[in-house]
């Protein structure tokens, strides 16, 4: 019975993560690249008895280490439970409150945020993006659009008729 | 004004550039331009490489040999310029192309022609998508769609609950003051504050909470989020008022199909069929993922035929004055699988429209086809016919049809394990051998709710009592509804009851106590201990 | 649901309170299952038992609440007192101590259930008749003093023996639906007391 094999994560700043096969494979990416570089678990080559011990490297390059390292912690805390799987959107998935750990572990400031959401994109994590969208939208919520593109610093690429006509094409929408 | 004419005005506008369509000698033409740019435009560095491009990829509309763009740092000032076929021809351009860009260029080109003294203010707020004038950058995740998707996904997840629905009162209330005083077990105060809102609620109309969605005030953000967002806004559609009705006209506004998961028309009284038929045309609606289509007590409008799919689920569409049999039957014809119907008070349905549904229908949970009048139009045959092809039913609605005890008992037979609602007031024919043989039987095990008012030729009470008495062992919440005549039957009966039961149990303990068996023996036992006692004394 | 008259049934929650090891656990199983263990195993928390009467038609189902005596356990007597129909306030005849000790339990019980009908029950009347003439005399004239402040019965039992205990019980349901017993009152020192007229 050969002992799991320790995958070893490359940053694009070049740090290393050493963490079990099943800590990494919360990422879907990740594991698919698993599944392309090691034989099945349970199957054993007798050849390459040696390399056995030797864990594997994985280089994610566009995620920097002090992202990786709370994604990690994310994945660690989860890396026994089974996320139902989530391909119906009905209502009640949808609004389902955020998980509490998950709320706590993603009370970091703003830019760290968004870079958590953008690497569990990269890295196939649904369930950490899930959450973490979850986050910015409560942060959307209530807030008036002016009020929105403040707090994100987004550009309006609208000229004040376009406004205008937007709000008129879409009087229907309004307070409803 | 002739091609020629118009190439010749364009030539003399240096701003222009100027790009042959499907024409090859384009290559040629396009050299020439980009000469011309690089003197004209030397910060835009990067422009020169751009009518190549743009070359390319406009090869559409073969019809139209030259056609114009416009550098978009000009586009605020340069237009204004344009003759207007100039502009007509960069609209209908426009207008076939696919992007959301293109979309908004078009609409907007409008108001700008109108108002020219408001072009000039603000130029900061209206910098191109690639320059950003703040200090502080965006983070890229709202830029990233599949990303900005989800966000705006969870900002409007509660969404839904702002489609306007019937409110369903837990209790109906009372019928008279009387009723209520009965209902209550003789509390004339209770009585009396549960009688004074029943009236008060129905004279008034209350005005319900108005929320604005989340939603709308994502639209304005940007062009991108606006994309997102009106795609999540047009899930839903529902409309209360017939003023916001015809504000709305989504054949300007899109030119894609929209995919509406709901439908809901919420008591409009002035609109009419033509801008119904107009809105849901089959050219502007896809109904892939329509599975709700309520028009509820909309009088004079029936949800045009296109709305109807084998995707739909739930139909509601109560006090219809337009719905009859042949508009039902071809509606469940084309929509075989709903699992709702709410027919209530659509009073030209007869038997004929009910069997109809019956015939196609399979799926159904619910069905509703209660009614004031006309209610001898509906009889045992075309009901029949419902439950027996569907299985599933847990509510039933057929207050004030003319039914008898005979379909009771096809219901109790057929459905009767997992029925839970069943709601039979004002069905004039039914008597003593429906109900309460059924439930003197032991059918309706799951009943919750069962509603028989006015249902003036029930006399018999204690099968009612005794169900009800089961279905709270059982755990189940049974709720009984009637009306004032029958509550008074029923209470009657349950006081008699209660005093049979009381009176006899009195009896028996009597009867036992005075039984002295028991003390005798305690008796010996005591006796015995004495005697144990003596015998170690001595 | 069949033709003939159902079965009606009637549930008495009744509680029993006392200091620790006066004999409330070894009453109700006594009542219950009809076994007696001399040995002493100490109620932690509550103990619940159940017995039926069936009485023609109708079934009288005692439900017997026991409070553990220690102190620890003083926080759940509203669980045994709350709803009750009957109180049984129990005290050891041996020892005279379990007895002023009434006095507290029934205040406190007071507080949670004003409407039960209060019982005054004095065990292990086998020890009873082993104390001397002027103890006994002591002991039955502050338990009758007791019953008449709280207008309980005062009945006098031994688990050990079977002396009243079904007796007891009777008289619970005879209080409880207010009708007449016929059984005769023992009211003199040195004898099982049996007092429950008003």
């Amino acid at each position: 019975m050969a002992v799991e094999r320790k995958i070893v994560i490359i940053t694009s700043d070049g740090e290393r993560f050493e963490v079990e096969r099943k800590v990494a494979e919360k990422s879907i990416l990740i594991k698919n690249m698993l599944k392309n570089l090691l034989p099945v678990e349970g199957e054993e080559d007798d050849d390459y008895d040696e390399d056995d011990d030797e864990p594997i490297e994985v280089p994610t390059q566009n995620v920097r280490s002090a992202v990786m390292k709370n994604i990690l912690h994310w994945c660690e805390h989860y890396k026994d439970h089974t996320f139902p799987d989530d391909e119906q959107d009905d209502d009640s998935k949808k609004s389902a409150p955020i998980d509490a750990w998950d709320k706590n572990f993603l009370n970091v400031d703003q830019e760290m945020l968004y870079e958590i959401i953008l690497a569990s994109n990269y890295l196939n994590i649904k369930p950490l993006l899930n959450s973490g969208c979850k986050v910015v939208a409560e942060m959307i919520r209530g807030k008036s659009p002016e009020e929105i593109r403040k707090t994100f610093n987004i550009v309006n690429d609208f000229t004040p008729e376009e406004e205008v006509a937007i709000r008129r094409e879409n009087e229907w929408a309004e307070d409803r | 004004m002739n091609q020629q004419q118009q190439q010749q005005q364009a030539l003399n506008n240096p701003k222009l550039r100027k790009i042959r369509v499907s024409n090859t000698n384009g290559f040629q033409q396009t050299q020439t331009q980009t000469q011309r740019q690089r003197k004209s435009s030397s910060d835009h560095t990067s422009d020169s490489h751009r009518p190549l491009k743009r070359a390319s990829s406009i090869s559409y509309r073969v019809n139209t040999p030259t056609s114009y763009i416009i550098n978009d740092n000009e586009r605020s000032s340069s237009f204004s310029s344009l003759s207007p076929s100039t502009k007509n021809m960069i609209l209908n351009r426009k207008k076939s192309s696919n992007n959301l860009a293109g979309k908004l260029k078009t609409k907007f080109i409008k108001p700008m022609f109108r108002s020219k003294s408001s072009l000039s203010i603000n130029d900061e707020k209206s910098p191109t998508t690639t320059t950003t004038t703040t200090i502080k950058k965006t983070s890229p995740i709202f830029e990233i769609p599949e990303i900005l998707n989800i966000i705006l996904r969870y900002v409007g997840h509660d969404d839904y609950k702002r489609i306007p629905i019937e409110s369903a009162p837990i209790r109906r209330p009372p019928m008279s003051y009387n009723h209520a005083v009965l209902i209550h077990d003789g509390n004339k105060q209770q009585a009396d504050q549960v009688w004074s809102r029943a009236v008060s609620n129905s004279s008034e109309h209350k005005p319900k909470e108005k929320h604005s969605s989340n939603l709308y005030n994502c639209l304005l953000v940007n062009k991108l989020w606006y994309r997102l967002t009106l795609e999540k806004l047009q899930e839903n559609i529902f409309f209360e008022s017939d003023e916001k009705l015809s504000k709305y006209n989504n054949n300007e506004n899109y030119s894609q199909r929209i995919k509406p998961n709901s439908i809901v028309m919420h008591k409009l009284k002035k609109t009419t069929q033509f801008q119904i038929d107009s809105i849901f045309n089959k050219s502007s609606i896809n109904t892939i993922n329509l599975k709700w289509l309520e028009f509820y007590i909309c009088p004079n409008l029936l949800p045009s035929f296109n709305l109807f799919s084998i995707n739909l689920e739930k139909l509601i569409i109560p006090g219809s004055k337009l719905l009859d049999d042949s508009n039902i039957s071809k509606i469940v014809q084309l929509s075989p699988n709903l699992k709702h119907i709410d027919i209530r008070a659509c009073e030209l349905i007869t038997d004929a429209g009910i069997y109809s549904i019956g015939d196609n229908c399979q799926k159904l949970e619910s069905f509703n086809c209660g009614r004031h009048l006309k209610g001898q139009l509906i009889s045992d045959i075309s009901i029949a016919k419902v439950i027996q092809n569907n299985l599933n039913l847990k509510t039933l609605g057929l207050a004030g049809c003319g039914i008898t005890d005979k379909i009771i008992w096809e219901i109790a037979v057929i459905l009767g394990d997992d029925l839970e609602r069943l709601s039979l007031n004002n069905c004039w024919k039914l008597g003593n051998s429906g109900l309460n043989l059924t439930l003197k039987n032991n059918y309706f095990k799951k009943l919750s709710v069962l509603e028989i008012r006015n249902c003036v030729n029930i006399t018999e009470m204690e099968s009612f009592v005794k169900f009800k008495k089961n279905q709270l062992q059982k755990g189940i919440l049974i709720l009984i509804e009637t009306c004032e005549l029958l509550e008074k039957r029923l209470k009657d009966f349950q006081i008699n009851h209660d005093l049979e039961i009381t009176s006899r149990i009195y009896r028996d303990v009597e009867d036992w106590l005075d039984d002295s068996l028991v003390d005798a023996v305690d008796d010996d036992n005591y006796n015995r201990f004495l005697r144990s006692r003596n015998v170690i004394a001595s | 649901m069949d033709s003939r008259p159902e079965k009606n049934t009637v549930t008495l929650k009744v509680g029993l309170i006392g200091d620790a090891q006066v004999g409330k656990t070894s009453l109700m199983v006594k009542y219950v299952e009809n076994c007696f263990d001399e040995i002493y195993t100490q109620t932690l928390g509550v103990n619940y038992m159940e017995r039926s009467i069936n009485i023609k038609s109708t079934e009288i189902t005692f439900s017997i609440w026991d409070l553990g005596g220690e102190a620890e356990f003083t926080n759940m007597l509203p669980l045994v007192a709350s709803d009750a129909v009957a109180v049984l306030f129990m005290f050891d005849l041996s020892r005279k101590s379990t007895l002023n000790s009434v006095k507290d339990w029934y205040r406190q019980t007071r507080g949670f259930n004003r409407t039960a009908i209060p019982f005054l029950v004095g065990t292990k009347y086998d020890l009873f008749v082993d104390l001397s003439d002027d103890e006994q005399e002591e002991i039955t004239r502050q338990a009758k003093k007791f019953a008449r402040a709280m207008n309980a019965p005062l009945i006098f039992c031994s688990t050990s023996a079977s002396i009243n205990i079904q007796k007891i019980f009777k008289i619970v349901i005879s209080k409880a639906f207010d009708l007449r017993l016929k059984i005769p009152e023992i009211g003199n020192v040195g004898e099982p007391i049996l007092l429950y007229q008003d």
